[in-house]
């Protein structure tokens, strides 16, 4: 009655070749899928992090061991356009002087609960610039002690610089089912909606609409309407998957429904374009557990139980990248098809999109995530925004949530 | 057995014979060109010229070109080969799922459908808590069915009211007899209701059993350790599934909550100003003794609880308590309001009701840090024995119009 299988691992697509993960094709020196070929760099730095901060930066752009250098793996050239060390306690009031031409503020600032909540400069630096349409990533000051030649966090460090900037370090090889993926998320007062194309280039854009129901996505009609319209596709979609974190209420469905009807009218969808609505839990999931010979371990990656015709449960995550239980087995995320066109789907092939789509999140280049990028990115742009981190329209196609 | 590499932008494959040999024992020369010709052919399905080499028991096949383009499809067809022969001649991994199957197919039954009069907003959480009241009141079985509907589940006997008539809230609430259907299970709407009605059952049996239920999680109220400062308490997480051919499972897992044991009113004897005064509270998570989610604490305000507050529309917080049903008998009146911040919102709490999030620098600090870590971390070997006393209480399930039957053990899945 229930069945499994291991489903076959993304392979990822880099400019000069492909690997099976990000880590690997990166130390390959297969360079980034596409990006800038220059990424300006503002630092603002906090006083009592000064000379620590620097020579993390300084490993960053020339290297050290295990760690080439941002410019060497990402084939950029990184330029300085301004640095400003700051009092700890006056971050705020520093963040006018930054100017927007470059393309990210890296800010060196206290951990988390050093300061004070409210001198905590974390969520206003990250407001306010995004405000300005300003993209920016955070370097906590125990980073800059302790990891500052440590090649793990310079690695991913460096490839959220550049993802940030607008850099794509890579992409899947092989063609998704779907032409065109759709997630989205709700939060109190805001739904946001990602799309991504199925296929390369990958393109990727999100967009958000405030909301007054405090229980569903009462306007998701209106908000996919308006990603897809804006999305310049060529030609109107001949299939979409839409993914939502979470539970869909049956009044969400009459709106997404009703979204591709329009969409269909006109004419951003073909008549008959096959289309998936699929619910993505990730809490209270069934656990997988491996055991082998005897002793218990994380599933593989990408290992997949059909529970039934609707639903399954798929490890994103996993051995080899996580073996053994650190605290708990691994939670696999669990699908369920709420409605269809045709009702003719294939579950393997909807579950390896899902499982795929969860390892283009350039966040870390050692571990995948979880959810998929369609979801996740729209749940991390909803937390953001209930912290009233809304950024400018220029950032709706570029990552500056990750 | 195989291992992949990019050397130089060549692929190249290694193949350990000796390995090759433990694995496939007796049929290692009977299957050894086999294998050898299959990965050759991985190769030329990329069109990728090649070069073999055997060198100290080690076949080594060397693209001829340079052939990044294809390393990942090479690597991956090769890695699946690998694990599948090694899965076929040494079959000692098994794969467990932590869900109870359901003996029998449950049997299809009938619903009687009430619709709600009237209120427009909220309506998920008014038909969610109306049924649990008419569950209380109407010893019927209840739940919601979609955003405005209930449902009661018929054994076939029962005589039913036109209307249901409830108070919640200060508001009356009637819900008017719509129609009578019968389950399917090939219907959404329908198999989330039977999953609240079989969660509704899960939670009842935990209950009695000594849980405290937040959502589907579900809490012993039992402390595992002897501490005056922390708690650290056990129980499961479940969810109702359901299968193909009307089956249906639960999922289980085991869960662990950690909290402080007092509340921020006693961890500060009773001193208002000593609370307003630490400004180390700012930005602390804590809890809501009822509720189980996690909260920042923004300030404290000057105000006391019995103040009316501008943000609570204009009542007290212990006003508001009573409106929301939060018991407020044991609360002082000079506690000072505290504001917190969740999810981008404010909320108000008085410190009675606010117990500290411990983190690890808390544990450290308490010098408990390993002491938690061994009863939280649950080994792998420790989840089927943690697990086995959940899976015989749920063994059994009666739903009132029909009972549920799971088999007390784990399923094994074969993943070929």
């Amino acid at each position: 009655m229930i069945t499994g299988r291991i489903l076959p691992r993304p392979i990822l697509k880099f400019k000069y070749g492909t690997a099976l993960t990000p880590i690997e094709g990166l130390k390959l020196n297969l360079k980034p899928f596409s990006g800038p070929s220059k990424i300006k760099i503002e630092l603002l730095i906090g006083d009592k992090a000064k000379s620590n901060a620097e020579k993390l930066f300084e490993n960053l752009t020339y290297g050290v061991k295990g760690y080439p250098g941002i410019s060497e793996i990402f084939n950029c050239e990184v330029e300085v356009t301004n640095k400003i060390v700051v009092d700890e306690n006056d971050f705020l009031n520093t963040i006018n002087e930054i100017s927007s031409s470059s393309d990210i503020v890296l800010a060196f600032i206290p951990d988390e609960m050093q300061l004070p909540y409210n001198l905590d400069p974390y969520m206003p630096i990250k407001r306010k610039l995004s405000m300005r349409g300003i993209v920016s990533q955070m370097v906590n000051y125990s980073t800059c002690k302790y990891l500052k030649n440590n090649s793990y966090v310079l690695y991913n460090l460096a490839l959220n610089i550049y993802s940030k900037a607008g850099g794509k370090p890579w992409i899947l090889d092989e063609i998704l089912s779907s032409q065109i993926f759709i997630g989205y998320d709700t939060a109190p007062g805001i739904i946001v909606a990602t799309i991504i194309q199925g296929k390369p280039p990958m393109k990727f854009k999100w967009d958000a609409e405030l909301t007054r129901h405090p229980e569903i996505a009462s306007n998701v009609d209106e908000l996919i309407i308006k990603l897809v319209s804006e999305f310049n596709l060529n030609e109107p979609i001949n299939s979409l998957t839409i993914l939502k974190d979470g539970r869909i209420h049956q009044k969400e469905l009459i709106k997404i429904t009703s979204a591709i009807k329009e969409l269909t009218e006109r004419n951003l969808m073909k008549n008959d374009a096959n289309w998936n609505i699929i619910e993505v839990k990730k809490k209270f999931t069934p656990r997988i557990l491996r055991i082998v010979k005897n002793l218990m371990e994380n599933p593989e990656k990408g290992t997949y139980i059909k529970l039934s015709k609707y639903s399954t449960i798929i490890c994103t995550t996993g051995y080899p990248e996580r073996r053994i239980f650190l605290q708990a087995p691994i939670r696999p995320i669990m699908i369920e098809i709420v409605d269809s066109k045709y009702w003719n789907y294939d579950l393997d092939i909807i579950s390896r999109d899902v499982y795929w789509l969860s390892e283009l999140h350039y966040a870390s280049a050692f571990v995948s995530t979880k959810l998929p990028i369609t979801i996740l990115y729209a749940h991390r742009i909803c937390s953001f925004w209930n912290a009233n981190v809304k950024p400018q329209l220029n950032l709706k196609e570029k990552l500056w949530f990750l | 057995m195989m291992n992949v590499k990019l050397i130089n932008g060549k692929i190249i494959t290694i193949i350990d014979l000796v390995k090759m040999e433990k694995l496939l024992s007796k049929r290692f020369n009977e299957l050894k060109p086999k294998i050898i010709q299959k990965v050759t052919s991985i190769y030329r399905k990329y069109n990728v010229p090649m070069t073999i080499k055997i060198k100290d028991n080690k076949y080594i096949i060397k693209a001829k070109t340079l052939t990044a383009k294809y390393y990942g499809n090479i690597k991956r067809e090769i890695l699946e080969l690998n694990r599948n022969l090694t899965i076929r001649f040494k079959p000692n991994i098994r794969h467990q799922i932590t869900i109870l199957i359901s003996k029998k197919p449950i049997k299809t039954f009938k619903i009687a459908v009430y619709e709600l009069e009237g209120l427009s907003i909220q309506k998920y959480r008014v038909t969610s808590i109306a049924s649990r009241i008419i569950h209380n009141n109407f010893k019927l079985k209840c739940d919601r069915y979609t955003a405005n509907t209930i449902a009661i589940p018929l054994i076939g006997t029962e005589k039913l009211p036109q209307q249901l008539k409830i108070n919640l809230e200060n508001k009356e609430l009637n819900f008017n007899f719509k129609y009578v259907k019968e389950i399917s299970l090939n219907n959404k709407v329908d198999r989330d209701y039977v999953k609240r009605i079989i969660n509704r059952s899960i939670k009842n049996k935990l209950r009695l059993s000594g849980h405290r239920i937040y959502g589907l999680k579900a809490i012993l109220d039992q402390n595992l350790i002897e501490n005056e400062q922390i708690e650290v308490k056990c129980g499961i997480e479940f969810q109702t599934v359901i299968l193909d051919n009307n089956h249906v499972a639960i999922a289980i897992s085991p869960v662990h909550e950690l909290n402080s044991k007092n509340n921020l009113w006693d961890e500060y004897n009773h001193d208002p100003n000593k609370i307003r005064n630490d400004y180390k509270l700012i930005g602390r998570r804590v809890k809501p003794t009822y509720t189980p989610k996690t909260r920042i604490i923004r300030r404290v305000k000057i105000e006391s609880i019995t103040h009316p507050l501008r943000e609570l529309g204009g009542i007290s917080l212990k006003e508001y308590y009573e409106n929301i049903g939060v018991e407020v008998k044991d609360i002082d009146d000079n506690e000072p309001v505290i504001e917190l911040v969740g999810r981008g919102l404010y909320y108000y709490d008085s410190p009675s009701k606010l117990k500290k999030i411990i983190t690890i620098k808390d544990l450290k600090e308490m010098n408990l840090l390993n002491q938690v870590k061994n009863l939280i971390q649950l080994p792998p070997a420790k989840w089927n024995q943690y697990l086995s006393r959940y899976t015989n209480l749920l063994s059994t399930l009666d739903l009132e119009f029909q009972q549920i039957n799971f088999v007390n053990q784990f399923m094994e899945v074969e993943i070929p």
